[in-house]
């Protein structure tokens, strides 16, 4: 018998989703950041 | 390399507190039978709600007062409430799944519920307020009382459930008479699951600082070479 676990797995699968995908943006925010300036440098 | 390490170290902890959370600590009928297992992603994300909004009061602070004033604090105070705005999105919807088959209800206009959702707006605000046009002092000074303001909620939040009637529990941990309302795996998940979401919002927070200093350099090469072009075009002489 299912104990409520369809919510479990909706919960920690969105918090994954959502954590993972916020880490991930920043990541390839400071990369491009940490390019655009080493571009500008080289002129 | 630090960062690195600190990193491996919050996944190890992350992925401890999943195991803990979903394999060795006992269901609950009167919290929703296995739905309590939500119970280790709700109370660190509430918890990390305070921390963050507190860390950006605390660095509002700083750079209100004119002998510590430093673009650090402002920085540091932006990074901070971006991972508290994520933190507080979280606790509200993992509260509303585990909100189902307990009350029976998503959502419910109760005094907690309907302060934090207050607060996750004040805060989205308060983010908005950081993109508009300004000096870095402007932006700084006025950031920092919006941030300060916004923060009055937070203790309206943890209180709301001894002031009125609600149908949220009262604190786990941090209630009225702080008798601690839990106990064995469940308890050790608990710390465990608080030690490592701090770990991760120290992380989150240590990339979106680095972050923004990056893009404050950048604006400001931004503003010198404007500066540089309106200085060269008005020494150009017309013939």
């Amino acid at each position: 018998m299912s104990h409520n676990w369809g919510y479990v797995i909706a919960g920690y699968s969105i918090t994954a989703a959502t954590l993972i995908a916020y880490a991930v943006s920043l990541r390839v925010r400071i990369r491009r950041a940490r390019r655009t300036l080493a571009e500008e440098d080289r002129g | 390399m630090a960062k690195r390490l600190f990193l491996a170290a919050t996944l190890v902890a992350l992925a401890t507190t999943a195991v803990l959370a979903l394999w060795v600590t006992p269901p609950r009928e009167a919290q929703g039978w296995d739905a309590v297992r939500l119970l280790y992603l709700h109370a660190p994300f509430a918890f990390l709600t305070y921390v963050a909004f507190g860390v950006t009061a605390l660095c509002s602070i700083l750079w209100l007062v004119p002998r510590t004033r430093n673009a650090t604090w402002d920085l540091l105070a932006g990074a901070s409430a971006e991972v508290g705005v994520v933190f507080t999105a979280l606790t509200l919807v993992v509260g509303s799944i585990w909100g189902r088959p307990t009350w029976g209800v998503y959502w419910a206009w109760d005094a907690r519920l309907t302060f934090t959702a207050i607060l996750f707006f004040l805060y989205l605000g308060y983010l908005a307020l950081r993109r508009t046009g300004a000096t870095a002092a402007e932006r700084g000074t006025r950031c920092a009382i919006a941030a300060l303001i916004a923060f009055a909620d937070a203790p309206i939040v943890h209180f709301s459930v001894n002031w009125w009637q609600t149908l949220h529990q009262q604190g786990t941990v941090f209630n009225s008479s702080l008798d601690v309302q839990v106990d064995g795996s469940m308890a050790l998940t608990l710390v465990i699951g608080v030690l490592a979401f701090t770990m991760l919002y120290a992380y989150l927070v240590m990339e979106r600082f680095q972050l923004a200093q990056l893009e404050e350099g950048r604006e400001e090469r931004e503003l010198q070479r404007a500066i540089a072009e309106r200085i060269q075009a008005s020494e150009v002489v017309p013939a």
